[in-house]
């Protein structure tokens, strides 16, 4: 872990720490070690992103880090919190204010419009609905879809949904966003959009972002590159490192 | 930026929940509608079969009742031509009548408190034959030999008889004795007592009926009994019987029915008139029968059509209408429809509900398909949300959030499945069960049982749905989100 020492950044403070992280699944006597000791800190302001092939636990670690799934051994702590120790009415509390939760398949509910899904999160954190409308208003109008607020996520492209789904995780100013593969479902372009709004919100406002992903183009806006492999941490490095030897790992890794 | 606080998460209002469900399920509008339905035929069927029994009960109850009343001249024919057997004396004391008992002791001049006495013992006989008969052949046979009725009683009395009774009765395990084997006992020591008080009662009442042969005057009972709010029903008080004014006007009034009827259709007797009738309904001589004749008879234009082809034949007519006619078809026609309804008896049997076993078994196979289908459409319709649960718990909704989502809609889906259903179904089985009884059925209909019924079958479909919906949605509020997310 001396690697992780020696590469921080000159951020701010750490917002999110594992020790020793573990998960493993038990299904039918087969036993599948997704995460087997993930040590790894990430400080506020940081746009990280999180790379290894499919399988190599990447999702599970996300899912963790946000509290949506348990730990099998190891800690979360999220602004020194340790995240096992909450009740389930504050991991509520925590995915409902201190975290934004995008996702590969958007997840937005169906049956709501734009509009309604952004101020979905705030409704549960108790704030007016006026206030709400307006907050939800500006959050859409954030990411372009000022226009749609009427249209239900059938009604939208990938890309729209996916931009609501930001506006989304927004909703109740959290302090970190973790986004579980964005850009998988989405063509290059609107990709680039997504992208786009995300390093928009690290840069303007200050947003800490951790990025489970396969897009390579990520590299050009991350701060920071942890690859993850057979559940374990195999390197961390900044952006600037990381853009001489592109080439060689490129190949092997795409 | 500023460091983070847990505090407790804040629980949605209801109304938000309310209008959250709302929407969700009007956007599922199909998939709802699905469940709805599967819930509405659930509780169609069980409401259906509830109904038609609850019909059937009212419908025999009413056509019993009516049939005893309609009756009633035969029933005083029988009683005052023919003293009657111990049997069928001792069933007439044990019937909830206090009346019987009264007239039976007054009229073979027993001691007043011998009528309390009498109606006990005869009960407890009654329920003893009842007993006996409702055996099998072979335990019959075994027990009581050949005897039938109080004569199982008199084969019984000698000590060794009923050692051998005793004895085999003990062997035959599924045998449960009323009162049990003592009661009996002492029944069976205090009926030689019953018996002789009974044979008075038969002496008296043929005593009385040898009186009554004087008032006759050569007429048939029928005949004389058209004037027993008159002369002749004074002499059957004084021989002895309970014969009040209410019942001697109805008596007087079907025996005078009964009397017409049987002269008008003993017009057809005549060539003439059969001749005539026949020509005019289109129909062959010998198909010409009493059932024809008052089905024709219920226009007051036929009516007085056939007191004219009477009076042609020279038939005396006077004191005969046409309205006359008419309501003796009226009476003929119902009494037809009345002999029909009996059979229901297989089906049905007295009681409040009015619902046998078979019924009974119905219902609640009903209920079991009933249950199942709800809980399977509730089951499905948690499950395949799954996803959404889980994307609102990420979203920050509490546990109990989406337990409210869930029962919410569970209630709603219920109480409108329930009620579409319940209404269906009653309605179903009122348009059967009038079809086939007519307008009877729906003059008996007994609304506030039916009611009751649809009250508690919307309840039943209600709670099972909750709970039905319950038990997954527990599930997927309490897993964590991607756990939830994993099952699909």
């Amino acid at each position: 872990m001396n690697m992780t020492i020696a590469i921080t950044s000159a951020k701010g403070r750490v917002i999110i720490r594992t020790v020793n992280l573990k998960k493993i699944y038990i299904k039918k006597d087969v036993i599948t070690e997704a995460l087997r000791g993930v040590d790894v800190e990430i400080f506020t302001g940081e746009f990280i992103s999180l790379m290894g092939p499919s399988g190599s636990g990447k999702s599970t670690f996300f899912n963790m880090v946000g509290g949506l799934d348990s730990p099998t051994s190891g800690r979360v702590f999220i602004d020194e919190v340790d995240v096992a120790q909450l009740t389930a009415v504050e991991l509520a509390f925590l995915r409902c204010r201190k975290i934004g939760y995008i996702f590969q398949s958007y997840n937005l509910i169906q049956y709501l419009t734009a509009l309604e899904n952004v101020t979905t999160p705030m409704a549960f954190a108790g704030v007016d609905p006026d206030e709400a409308r307006t907050r939800g208003m500006e959050l859409l109008t954030l990411v372009g879809l000022k226009e749609r607020w009427t249209h239900r996520p059938i009604e939208m492209s990938g890309g729209q949904q996916q931009r609501v789904a930001i506006a989304r995780s927004m909703a109740n100013r959290p302090s970190l966003l973790l986004c579980d593969e964005p850009t998988a479902n989405l063509d290059l372009k609107t990709g680039r959009e997504i992208l786009e709004i995300l390093r928009m919100l690290n840069q303007e406002r200050n947003m800490t972002i951790l990025c489970a992903t396969h897009d390579h183009r990520m590299l050009d806006i991350c701060d920071r590159l942890i690859w993850i492999r057979d559940g374990r941490v195999e390197r961390i490095a900044r952006r600037d490192q990381v853009q001489i030897e592109v080439g060689s790992i490129g190949g092997e890794k795409a | 930026m500023k460091k983070i606080e847990i505090r407790d998460q804040p629980s949605l209002g209801v109304g938000k929940t309310l209008s959250l469900t709302l929407t969700g399920i009007r956007y599922r509008l199909f998939r709802s509608l699905v469940t709805v339905g599967v819930v509405a035929v659930a509780m169609a069927f069980l409401m259906n079969v509830l109904s038609e029994s609850l019909v059937r009960g009212a419908v025999l109850r009413a056509t019993t009742l009516r049939a005893a009343q309609l009756h009633q001249a035969y029933v005083w024919v029988t009683k005052l031509s023919d003293p009657g057997v111990l049997d069928s004396i001792l069933t007439a004391m044990a019937a909830p009548r206090p009346e019987a008992v009264d007239e039976a002791v007054s009229m073979a001049k027993l001691p007043p408190e011998d009528g309390v006495f009498l109606e006990s013992r005869c009960r407890q006989a009654a329920e003893y034959l009842r007993f006996f008969a409702a055996l099998d052949y072979g335990a019959r046979r075994q027990l009581t030999g050949k005897a039938e009725g109080t004569a199982i009683f008199d084969g019984l009395q000698s000590p060794a008889a009923q050692a051998d009774f005793f004895g085999k009765a003990k062997e035959i395990r599924s045998l449960r004795l009323p009162g049990g084997a003592d009661t009996f006992q002492k029944f069976l020591r205090e009926w030689p007592g019953v018996k002789e008080k009974l044979e008075r009662i038969r002496a008296a009442r043929a005593a009385a009926i040898a009186q009554l042969q004087g008032s006759l005057r050569g007429r048939t009972v029928m005949e004389a009994l058209a004037e027993a709010d008159g002369a002749f029903g004074a002499a059957i008080r004084a021989a002895g019987f309970r014969f009040p004014e209410d019942v001697a006007r109805t008596v007087a009034e079907q025996a005078r029915q009964a009397c017409d009827g049987q002269f008008l259709e003993a017009g057809l007797l005549r060539p003439a008139v059969r001749q005539a009738v026949a020509g005019r309904l289109d129909l062959t001589l010998n198909e010409v029968n009493p059932q024809v004749l008052w089905t024709f008879l219920r226009s007051r234009e036929s009516a007085a059509w056939y007191l004219d082809r009477l009076k042609e034949a020279d038939i005396p007519v006077a004191g005969l209408t046409p309205e006359r006619l008419m309501a003796l078809a009226r009476v003929q026609t119902e009494e037809a429809t009345l002999a029909q309804l009996v059979p229901l008896q297989a089906d049905v049997e007295a009681g409040e509900t009015g619902i046998q076993e078979r019924m009974l078994w119905l219902i609640l196979v009903s209920m079991v398909v009933c249950a199942v289908g709800i809980a399977n459409a509730m089951l499905m319709s948690v499950t395949e949300r799954f996803r959404e649960i889980a994307t609102l718990k990420c979203l920050g909704a509490l546990d109990r959030t989406i337990m409210g989502m869930c029962v919410i809609e569970a209630t709603i889906l219920g109480v409108t499945g329930g009620a579409a259903g319940a209404l269906a179904g009653t309605l179903l089985g009122l348009s059967r069960m009038s079809a086939a009884f007519g307008g009877i059925a729906l003059s008996t209909m007994p609304i506030g049982a039916l009611c009751l019924a649809m009250a508690g079958s919307i309840l039943v479909g209600i709670a099972l749905a909750a709970v039905a919906a319950l038990y997954p949605s527990f599930k997927a509020a309490r897993l964590a989100p991607m756990e939830a997310m994993r099952v699909e």
